[in-house]
């Protein structure tokens, strides 16, 4: 509430008025007791004014270029606008600063705005923002800082006015859209297509000779005339197509790209973001030409299904769908919270300060300096064997001081049952020599009487060296565990899991990990977690996900008529031993005559598979030369780039391989290839009928 | 707008220029100037030759180099000043003499008062109002600047309030002073203890009652979250040791499936 400034000043005005009161003297006591009461009056007022910073209401807006929105679109500018209003006395001098979600770009104008909040004057700003990619925006509410003109009084309040707006996917242009050459005389009913072969249709598909049978309304009287014999006209085919969309969610899409560096960057990096691009371009075009397109959003745990529909609410609802999964953070177990906590921190200081007041939340300085955490299931760096075998390595000593940290109440409690130990034992023999007359050999008393103080003395003395120096080198370690029981103790109680949640995270790093990762994901905090575990594997491959999409395909043939078109945009890059359900689902659907098309994301800034040896070259040296640029320094990085690339090149071809052989086509969305060259190509595996290649 | 015609940030030389030039900032330099004036009249009417000029010299100092801690090197500087004096001169004890302010001391309160009101809301102008966030200190201009209290808030309105706090306070803190004058010691005490503990107590009692009355409000607007943290905590303090065993063997529990899964 004090600000050091205040501080200061109380502490000069108490000494002028001792002064005047000791010495004393007339004059300064008179200045004291101005000082004092314009000071405690300023305090009082200020205090008085504080309700109406903390209950001022938020009107918050965002306009397009004609009016108030409700849903955002990729890409695209939008305008913020935020007023202020109090209906209690004026307050003190306000700074009010709106808090830009991570999803979104600020443009321009001020997120900050100063001022005296009046019930007849509301404080009023506005800025101007870009969306990313899809998502959710979600804005958190109005960070107030007051004080008086003097700055001799501060606080600090978050107003929380919470706004979620789902940012739509990007909206394919018109002129992106695939062109038509269709002949066509009458338009199609929705969702029927053209089939190249002979049917009922309406369109002429050829010209052969009568055959008994054929009805005489298809003789084309015309040309048998000129030909002299009898012709039949034969039509096309009409048939229905429905197209269903599966779209990875899994981790493995979810981990932010090689090009994704920095926080802002972090959620246009991920492939996901592609995929969801993709899925929205898909859909739109399928709405535009009156198909029915469902979709399947899956990951690890389960599948997400929106059953095949047209009509612009169920392109909206698709939509919506996309944007909320595009939203989605990496989620893993037994990853260390340390990495999380400063984050997760800084985020809580920020938006929820009341919850950190020691009033609510307190970590007397003893606890941590005498007691600490033990975090039972927190894994040190190395076990005590490969410590010892290390040796006084760097790590080792790391080791020690970890153990020396969390240890500290074993060691207090084992120094005071060894001390009153050894100060019951010599007693023990003093009674069994004096009282019960037992034979107690002098020499043994003397040892027990001179080595047992001697050993206490040394546990004391060993004990507090260890106390002193785990002060001296654990300050990280204590503000570690600070921030680790505010945090479990907000998590708790934010999670239904008080009263006994606090003491269970304190002592459960998974548990608290997880909650840690969900409640960062909740407020759309962008994070990174370590992609790779102790023994070197990667842990975000997925693989769970295979049987889950393997088991959607199987049950959305079930339920499919002639014709379905089923697009996989999945991640399946280095699955190869996985692969196997996935692969009798896709026999399974294209042995009813159905078609499936693999579309895979490309990692960014990777060059792109390509059968052609020059261009490969090409890509190779571009990458290159791309790499050589960025990490002049350092050229295990150019050599560790050229090997991922190489692999991923492999895993590509393996993948295409093993699912050209079935008959699916399979397509690499790299990240600069536009929609409307995959949309051609979905356009042109849509008409059944084709040959296959 | 076009991109050429969008005017171009100001640096942070040019910005501190503009902001020095400013009609608030000019307008409380000048108070503060003006107050230091009147404090070498005061203090020179005591008779304190050249010595009078330290506390203006110091607060010119401090005025201009916008020092965070020159109101508090005035008052200790007139302090030590006046202190000095009072030995050299041997002029008190006044309480046993019911001495009555003059004109001067009271033109001092005005003096000090309106040097201390006026410096620090120059401060809040050009360096700071709010306390700096240590986090963003690495972008000293940038913090700097969203700290500091926008010189276009102040009005005249404000100013002529300054101008008449300073008499109002003035005669508040003599009304308070005669009424210190009237209360006779209880229990035999010397007269200086006396007052010293009168002034004391009313300060403590004063602070007591606001601090209670704050924190009773805080409470009383507490939200549900809030409360919760609360009572956990309540529960947790005393209990974190049994509530602490019991979770390690749940985890130890935990663990040992886990490993056993894995490996099966």
């Amino acid at each position: 509430m004090l600000t050091s400034r205040a501080w200061w000043f109380l502490l000069t005005v108490l000494l002028i008025l001792s002064a005047g009161l000791l010495v004393p003297s007339l004059p300064l006591l008179l200045v004291g007791l101005t000082l004092l009461l314009w000071f405690g009056c300023q305090w009082l007022l200020f205090l008085l004014r504080l309700p109406a910073v903390r209950g001022l209401r938020i009107e918050r807006e965002v306009w397009d270029e004609k009016t108030a929105v409700a849903t955002l679109w990729a890409g695209q500018t939008f305008e913020v606008r935020i007023r202020l209003v109090n209906d209690w006395l004026p307050s003190s001098h306000v700074a009010a600063t709106d808090r830009v979600p991570f999803a979104v770009e600020h443009r321009d104008g001020l997120t900050t705005v100063q001022g005296t909040l009046s019930p007849r004057q509301p404080l009023e700003f506005s800025y101007r923002i870009r969306c990313g990619t899809a998502g959710l925006a979600r804005f958190e509410g109005v960070r107030i800082q007051t004080a008086d003109w003097q700055g001799f009084f501060y606080h600090a309040h978050f107003a929380h006015a919470v706004v979620v707006m789902r940012i739509l996917p990007v909206l394919t242009q018109r002129a992106g859209q695939p062109a038509s050459k269709k002949r066509q005389n009458l338009l199609m009913p929705p969702g029927i297509h053209r089939f190249h072969r002979p049917g009922s249709g309406s369109e002429l598909l050829d010209l052969r000779d009568y055959l008994p049978g054929d009805p005489p309304k298809t003789i084309a009287w015309k040309v048998s005339a000129r030909r002299d014999r009898l012709i039949t006209k034969e039509f096309e085919s009409e048939v229905p197509v429905r197209c269903t969309l599966f779209v990875d969610t899994s981790n493995s899409v979810r981990v932010p790209g090689m090009a994704g560096v920095g926080p802002r960057q972090i959620n246009y990096g991920k492939a996901l973001d592609r995929l969801v691009d993709l899925a929205a371009g898909i859909l739109q075009a399928s709405a535009n030409i009156r198909d029915l397109t469902g979709l399947c959003l899956f990951d690890e745990q389960g599948v997400t299904n929106i059953r095949p529909n047209r009509g612009g609410a169920h392109l909206t609802e698709c939509l919506r769908k996309l944007a909320e999964s595009s939203a989605l953070t990496l989620r893993l177990e037994r990853v260390n919270p340390n990495h999380l906590l400063p984050l997760a921190y800084s985020f809580v200081q920020e938006v929820y300060p009341e919850l950190l007041r020691p009033a609510v939340n307190a970590v007397p300085f003893w606890m941590t300096w005498l007691e600490g955490f033990s975090s039972y299931s927190r894994r040190l760096p190395l076990s005590l064997f490969e410590m010892l075998r290390r040796g006084k390595s760097e790590r080792s000593v790391g080791n020690l001081f970890e153990i020396l940290h969390r240890r500290k109440s074993e060691l207090r409690t084992l120094c005071w049952w060894s001390s009153f130990w050894t100060l019951l034992l010599p007693l023990v023999f003093l009674l069994a020599r004096v009282v019960f007359k037992a034979r107690v050999p002098d020499g043994l008393l003397a040892f027990v009487l001179f080595f047992c103080p001697l050993f206490s003395l040394l546990m004391w003395g060993g004990t507090s060296a260890a106390f002193a120096l785990d002060s001296l080198v654990g300050w990280r370690k204590r503000r570690r565990d600070r921030w680790r029981k505010q945090l479990a103790a907000i998590l708790s109680a934010r999670y239904g899991l008080a009263p006994g949640g606090l003491a269970a995270l304190l002592e459960d790093d998974d548990a608290f990990s997880l909650l840690l990762q969900r409640f960062l994901s909740e407020h759309q905090i962008p994070y990174s977690l370590p992609l790779y575990g102790p023994e070197g594997r990667y842990l975000f491959a997925a693989s769970e996900k295979v049987p889950v999409l393997a088991d959607a395909l199987v049950r959305a043939v079930g339920k499919g008529r002639d014709n379905e078109l089923f697009v996989l945009l999945v991640d399946l890059l280095e699955l190869d031993d996985c692969l196997e359900p996935l692969l009798r689902a896709v026999r399974v659907a294209l042995g009813r005559h159905h078609q499936v098309v693999l579309i895979c994301p490309w990692p960014p800034g990777l060059a792109l598979p390509t059968d052609n040896p020059a261009r490969r070259a090409t890509a190779t040296l571009a990458l290159h030369g791309h790499t050589a640029r960025s990490a002049s320094r350092d050229p295990q990085a150019i050599l560790w780039d050229q090997l991922t690339t190489r692999r991923f090149h492999l895993a590509y071809q393996r993948l295409r391989r093993t699912f050209t052989r079935l008959g699916v086509v399979v397509i690499c969305a790299a990240s600069d290839e536009p929609v409307p060259l995959i949309l051609s190509r979905l356009e042109r595996l849509r008409t059944p009928g084709r040959p296959r290649s | 707008m076009t991109k050429s015609q969008i005017p171009k940030p100001a640096s942070p030389a040019q910005a501190r220029q503009e902001l020095r030039s400013h009609p608030a900032v000019r307008n409380y330099t000048l108070v503060c100037l003006g107050a230091l004036f009147l404090l070498v009249v005061c203090l020179a009417d005591r008779g304190l030759g050249w010595w009078c000029l330290i506390p203006a010299l110091i607060g010119s100092v401090a005025l201009l180099l916008h020092w965070s801690l020159g109101p508090p090197m005035v008052i200790v500087s007139l302090t030590g000043l006046m202190l000095a004096s009072a030995r050299y001169r041997r002029s008190y004890p006044y309480w046993a003499r019911d001495q009555v302010p003059t004109l001067m001391d009271l033109l001092l309160c005005v003096a000090v008062l309106g040097y201390v009101m006026g410096h620090y809301r120059l401060l809040s102008l050009v360096r700071h109002i709010f306390p700096p966030d240590p986090r963003r200190m690495r972008d000293n201009a940038s913090a700097e600047s969203a700290n500091r209290r926008s010189a276009d808030q102040v009005n005249g309105r404000e100013l002529a309030l300054l101008v008449l706090a300073l008499p109002l306070w003035t005669v508040l803190s003599v009304v308070v002073w005669s009424w210190m004058m009237d209360s006779a010691p209880a229990l035999e005490m010397p007269v200086k203890v006396w007052r010293t503990l009168c002034v004391g107590w009313t300060a403590l009692t004063i602070l007591t009652a606001t601090a209670t009355v704050a924190g009773y409000l805080r409470w009383a607007t507490a939200t549900p979250e809030e409360s919760l943290l609360y009572l956990q905590d309540q529960l947790w303090r005393p209990t974190r040791r049994e509530q602490g065993s019991l979770n390690r063997w749940l985890v130890w529990a935990r663990l040992r499936a886990q490993r056993k899964k894995e490996n099966s």
